[in-house]
């Protein structure tokens, strides 16, 4: 394939955004154009984040606009037809469905979803949701950030508006499936998640990547969390893309007083995946949760940037990432935790394990705590490690193989995230995946 | 069923086994006793696979096999069973699975079908009743949070379970108090048969009183300087090891 100059690259994407815009000005209301063309203007003046920026040392973005990726990917839903029951997510009551970016009513589902809470595709929205969707997407400092912020603002195919009204506990968890049908041509996809959680309610959040069949795509999606008063959430996000796919996550959660949050990533597949996860604690008693599990082997990339920050007192955070790192494989976790002046009596605890299978696999590791308040407690530990030899030898010398033995041990590493997972329908297949993974040689 | 023939062992160039010759029968139990640092651990980890050590010189053959060759769960699997003087804390693998996966490899190589829960089960329920161990210790992490005495009749347990032909116990009495230490060498002393053999390392005697061995051997500084029957131990309490090592400076 031949590769461009990033000036030549910016003009054809231009063109495309133009017929792009010029196609969506159709069935979209006059603001969402205004939007989107703010946010070109601005992934124009912003271009790729690149190697020589901080935060993106390890994350190499060119072969993003070396090649041009279609934002327009076509689809073909029949092709899901086939084994769709076996897809994770695909028996849950309440979910929507977007493949390659697109959302599919035929495979989506309410369940039986009370009337007042709100689980649309945004396409679905715009008119009837204007204020709620318009107040999430002029918030210019959220996407403004981060250019593949603004690409996937000025690009977004589809997504999600979630609204929960105040005071209602959701039991079923609500699940969005993104799946990836990979085609001959290079194709992004680039959906936006919207979700509003009421005061003093409670949901569940399962959002899964993944892809049919093996491919070359990059998908760039993007979620915006505004958690109200004394909500209580739980967000699952798992990503199995296609072991070629470039996956490039958005998460922004704005937290308000009293607020329990959990977010968990569970990062397996894809080629170079960068998740990044963005928490601000506005409000005084909230715990904010975030725990991980990434794996990666071959030549991939896995890179987590998490930021935690405290802007009022007495909030506690949690974080707690676990990495698996073997063959080749590089593995990136940044964590960040401000701590602002006036957020007195922050708790914050932040750990990050390694586990190294191999002796070429890399990890990078840096907490990074940016403490501006006095009467705080402020932790951070990263461990990288082998197997330990003694417990190994402890299974092998009661019969247990070599193999068997490590897949044991790395198995009790990495179910301490899994067995966190509160929701079963995730939990067990995702015991299963991990499993597979091990069984598919990913232990030598 | 065990012979071990001028065995010397090196760790980090240090040599610990200066040829230690050892003949052991069906249904025999052998005492190995000898002072701190005399090599007893180290031949216990050896027979059991442990690696780390270099085998400079000799030979161990078990029911005919060259042990040696042998990787530890291929001896686990001809019945090999080592009850480690410090038990390896596993968190986040449950005694439950671990035994489980344990005892069907071993029942596997023995060409037996894998037992089931509910017969798995009801294994678990008499064996741990001979040590006296509380089940919900099952449930937990493999020796996680267990407390010492805990831990030794977890071990015993297990080999009560895997019920080997060859026992080897380290140092299974060292840090447990009387009542505990009764209830495990009970434990051991059931397993005894006609066709299991067990080797019993221990500092001390008092052990021996409990489990009484057909041998003792003296272990001092890498090899084995005196062997008898069971009242060797009793003269060894009485006269302590330095009797011993004066002796073997008369020879």
């Amino acid at each position: 394939m031949a590769t461009m100059q990033k000036e030549e690259y910016m003009d054809r994407l231009r063109s495309q955004f133009d017929s792009y815009l010029s196609e969506k000005e159709e069935m979209e209301p006059e603001w969402m154009s205004q939007v989107r063309q703010r946010a070109m203007y601005a992934f124009e003046g912003q271009g790729f984040p690149t190697t020589r920026m901080e935060d993106w040392r390890y994350f190499n973005l060119s072969s993003l606009w070396q090649h041009s990726y279609s934002f327009q990917p076509i689809v073909n839903f029949n092709e899901l037809a086939v084994k769709r029951n076996d897809i994770m997510g695909m028996n849950s009551a309440c979910r929507l469905v977007f493949v390659n970016g697109r959302f599919s009513r035929e495979l989506s589902s309410r369940g039986t979803m009370p009337r007042n809470l709100t689980v649309l595709p945004l396409s679905e929205a715009y008119t009837s949701h204007k204020e709620r969707i318009s107040s999430f997407l002029h918030n210019e400092a959220v996407w403004g950030e981060n250019s593949l912020r603004s690409l996937n603002t000025a690009f977004m195919q589809d997504g999600a508006l979630i609204s929960i009204p105040d005071g209602m506990i959701v039991e079923e968890p609500i699940w969005l499936v993104f799946m990836a049908i990979p085609a001959e041509k290079l194709e992004t996809y680039q959906p936006r998640v919207l979700v509003e959680v009421g005061e003093n309610s409670q949901m569940t959040l399962i959002e899964s990547h993944m892809a049919y069949k093996n491919g070359e795509y990059w998908s760039n999606p993007m979620v915006q969390m505004h958690a109200k008063q004394g909500a209580v959430i739980d967000h699952c996000k798992v990503q199995m893309e296609s072991p070629h796919a470039t996956h490039t996550s958005h998460y922004h959660a704005l937290l308000e007083r009293d607020v329990h949050f959990t977010a968990t990533s569970l990062s397996f597949g894809g080629g170079m995946v960068r998740n990044d996860i963005q928490t601000e604690l506005k409000g005084q008693g909230i715990e904010c949760t975030l725990n991980g599990l990434y794996m990666a082997d071959e030549r991939r990339l896995v890179d987590h940037h998490t930021s935690i920050d405290h802007q009022m007192p007495r909030c506690v955070s949690h974080e707690l990432y676990k990495g698996i790192i073997n063959g080749h494989a590089t593995a990136v976790f940044n964590g960040k935790v401000c701590v602002r002046e006036d957020a007195q009596k922050t708790d914050a605890k932040q750990t990050n394990q390694n586990l190294l299978l191999s002796a070429d696999a890399t990890v990078n590791t840096k907490p990074q705590l940016e403490i501006f308040a006095d009467d705080v407690r402020c932790t951070h530990g990263a461990t990288v490690g082998q197997l330990n030899e003694d417990e190994l030898f402890y299974l092998r010398s009661r019969g247990i193989s070599k193999e068997e033995g490590k897949k044991l041990l790395i198995w009790a590493f990495a179910s301490d995230i899994i067995g966190r997972i509160k929701v079963d329908a995730l939990r067990e297949p995702l015991q299963e995946r991990v499993f597979q993974q091990f069984n598919a040689g990913y232990i030598k | 069923m065990l012979e071990i023939k001028n065995l010397h062992a090196k760790i980090d160039n240090n040599e610990i086994l200066k040829g230690v010759n050892l003949r052991i029968n069906k249904g025999e139990v052998h005492a190995i006793m000898g002072p701190n640092g005399s090599g007893k651990s180290t031949l216990a980890n050896i027979l059991a696979g442990r690696e780390g050590y270099e085998i400079t010189e000799g030979e161990v053959f078990y029911n005919g096999e060259n042990l040696l060759e042998l990787s530890p769960e291929e001896r686990a699997w001809r019945g090999i069973f080592l009850a480690f003087q410090y038990p390896i804390e596993i968190p986040g693998v449950s005694n439950t699975y671990f035994l489980k996966t344990a005892l069907n490899s071993i029942r596997k190589y023995r060409e037996e079908p894998p037992l089931d829960a509910l017969d798995f089960l009801a294994l678990v329920k008499e064996k741990a009743r001979l040590v006296e161990l509380d089940q919900t210790l099952m449930n937990r992490p493999v020796n996680d949070g267990f407390s010492g005495g805990e831990k030794k009749r977890n071990e015993i347990f297990q080999m009560a379970v895997l019920s080997p032909q060859l026992g080897i116990l380290d140092e299974t009495d060292s840090g447990l108090d009387i009542d505990a230490l009764r209830i495990v060498a009970n434990g051991v002393n059931a397993l005894r048969s006609p066709e299991r053999s067990f080797i019993v390392v221990t500092h001390y005697q008092r052990l021996l009183n409990y489990i009484v061995p057909d041998y003792v051997h003296v272990l001092v500084d890498g090899r084995i300087v005196m062997s008898g029957e069971k009242d060797l131990a009793f003269q060894l309490e009485e006269k302590g090891y330095s009797w011993v090592e004066n002796q073997d400076a008369l020879v």
